[in-house]
């Protein structure tokens, strides 16, 4: 195992995980980054956008449309703060996407060095997860965790900063494995390797079906109402048959 | 039957659709996900979002059991959390998302299930349907309700949108990839079009101007083999319309039908029935879309009768690069329900009483 540079590092993590496409508008924050692309660009192809909100926004689309990460490369407080409107959709959209952006050297960072901003503070209530990488040997384990966190339970995106001298720096350092995404199953017991949704989950809706005839048969069908006059509400019902002992309110995991 | 939110996959719609069928539910779908569900099927009854035809919001306020599977019930999916009663629903709810965080949130369902969407899907579409449920006649009523509301309606001006819609589904492939962004031209496309199935809809749920440019550019990037058309507002497509240049760069033609009307209609809509007659702030000036387009390298095209459509559009598919349609409207046609004369002119009224 050969010593790589923290760009390069990164860029072979997007292939580990499948990454086939990323959008970006350049940034001289992230140049081992772009110099990695280089290598690649048979198997991973580089978009380039201009404006870092075209960027954010084909990142997602490319998201909603396949089910995977949209990738995003920006720079720096300009280009993240222009690429937040993607972010803020992918949250609000669920959808699976991780910008990627590349950020001040640790030399210079908390003196608002040029274009510094606090990308984990920024993006806290705009992503599911915003971190910043700052050991050039963890990249591995946090593109795999960020892979992990877009594309499991509900979707959305993540945020990782990229300390520009992080980037450049060399290590030796194994790949991660391709992530295997965890699936909340539905069940009520462990069942290992099989996907399905608890039996008496079924039954319950099977149950509720069955015990809910239509609401017009009762009442008239809905039509037009005159201004002001509020719908009667259904009468509230006896609960159906269903397993004794089970709470009212009754999201499980596996 | 809601149907919404992330990690659905063709198969798991699939599932789905048999689920519904062989129970004879009656199926809508959350806002902007209308793909979960195949438009032309007997048993979809329209999208429960912004803009949701009133008397499927009753059906849906009205109803007994409501299964939402994968959508968040969120501010645009409940009308403004009108819908269902917070925290403790009418309605018997089932509420099946992958995300625990997201059951119980607001609304506290009878039965809530942790679940990816394609595990839930494949149980359910194996389930034994219910035998002749007496619900069966809701299907065909709130269908009859849905093909009511999307049905023709004439607009002021030279131009039909309903045709153009038409027009356009009759003659792309079923596999049609449809982006929009935000504002109220794209009631025109949620409306009036019919979604075929999984992921032949991108649109933001977020709300946010200029997501449909950039949107189909990564569609036509990502499925070259797919056509993809873009309905933008004048105001929504310059907002990401210097991505035009990506699209002639890497060679993805869409075909972007920005609906013209020159102003900003969503907000000047809500002006007339807050601060009738008292405008301001929304009235732009746009650029010749056409001759915009052009000077990137695409086709450019203007339309300003219903009739110019068809070859317009003819012309910039026979093209294969990268057009913009400029459809230019009146902007009283700001909804297929009314018009800016007739919003003002009842909030006035109001104002008087």
């Amino acid at each position: 195992m050969s010593a790589r540079e923290g760009g390069r590092i990164l860029v072979e993590q997007l292939l580990v995980h499948g990454g086939d496409c990323a959008f970006t508008v350049p940034g001289e924050s992230f140049l081992p980054v772009l110099d990695a692309f280089h290598d690649v660009q048979d198997r991973l192809k580089l978009v380039v956008c201009r404006h870092e909100a075209g960027a954010a926004n084909m990142a997602e689309a490319y998201g909603k449309l396949t089910n995977r990460p949209g990738l995003c490369f920006v720079t720096r407080g300009p280009g993240a703060t222009h690429a937040s409107i993607g972010v803020h959709t992918a949250f609000q959209d669920s959808t699976p996407m991780i910008l990627f952006i590349g950020d001040v050297g640790s030399d210079f960072r908390g003196r608002e060095a040029f274009q510094e901003v606090d990308f984990a503070a920024m993006f806290a209530p705009l992503a599911k997860w915003a971190a910043r990488i700052d050991d050039v040997e963890r990249i591995p384990e946090f593109v795999a965790r960020a892979f992990h966190v877009a594309t499991s339970g509900r979707r959305g995106p993540v945020v990782l900063a990229l300390p520009e001298d992080m980037l450049s720096k060399k290590a030796t350092v194994a790949d991660a494995r391709q992530m295997r995404i965890a699936r909340a199953a539905g069940a009520s017991r462990i069942v290992v390797g099989a996907e399905i949704v608890a039996e008496q989950d079924l039954a319950y809706i099977a149950a509720a079906m069955a015990d809910d005839p239509p609401l017009h048969a009762r009442h008239a069908a809905p039509g037009p109402r005159e201004h002001g006059a509020l719908p009667q509400p259904p009468r509230r019902r006896a609960q159906p048959a269903r397993d004794p002992g089970r709470p009212r309110l009754d999201a499980r995991v596996v | 039957m809601i149907l919404g939110g992330p990690g659905w996959t063709r198969e798991s719609c699939n599932d789905m659709q048999r689920f519904v069928e062989a129970n004879h539910l009656p199926c809508a779908c959350a806002f902007r996900y209308q793909d979960l569900f195949d438009n032309r099927l007997d048993h979809y009854v329209g999208d429960v979002g912004i803009g949701i035809n009133p008397v499927l919001a009753e059906r849906v306020r009205m109803s007994d059991l409501l299964i939402v599977v994968g959508a968040r019930l969120g501010e645009m999916t409940t009308s403004g959390y009108t819908l269902l009663e917070a925290p403790v629903p009418r309605q018997k709810l089932v509420h099946v998302h992958p995300g625990a965080e997201e059951i119980a949130r607001v609304y506290q369902p009878e039965l809530g299930i942790l679940s990816d969407m394609a595990p839930f899907a494949r149980s359910v579409a194996a389930m034994s349907p219910v035998e002749n449920p007496p619900w069966r006649s809701t299907v065909a009523e709130a269908r009859a309700d849905f093909i009511a509301w999307t049905g023709r309606r004439e607009i002021p001006g030279r131009v039909q949108m309903w045709d153009i819609v038409d027009y356009i589904d009759k003659h792309v492939p079923e596999d049609t990839i449809f982006c929009n962004g935000a504002g109220n031209f794209a009631t025109w496309l949620h409306r009036f079009h019919r979604y075929t199935g999984w992921r032949t809809q991108l649109a933001p749920t977020s709300g946010a101007m200029g997501y449909g440019v950039p949107a189909a550019i990564a569609a036509k990037i990502t499925r070259p083999e797919r056509m993809v058309v873009c309905f933008a507002g004048d105001g929504d497509f310059l907002m990401s319309a210097q991505e035009l240049a990506t699209a002639v760069q890497y060679n993805a033609p869409v075909i972007f039908v920005v609906v013209n009307n020159g102003i900003y209609g969503t907000i000047r809509m809500h002006q007339e029935k807050h601060y009738p007659g008292r405008v301001v702030a929304t009235d732009i000036q746009n650029p010749q879309f056409a001759a915009f387009a052009r000077s990137f390298g695409a086709m450019g095209e203007i339309v300003e009768e219903t009739a110019q459509f068809g070859p317009a559009f003819d012309r910039c598919l026979a093209s294969g690069k990268p057009a913009v349609i400029e459809v230019r409207i009146d902007p009283q046609a700001i909804t297929p329900n009314t018009t800016l004369d007739a919003i003002r002119a009842a909030s006035l009224a109001n104002k008087k009483l």
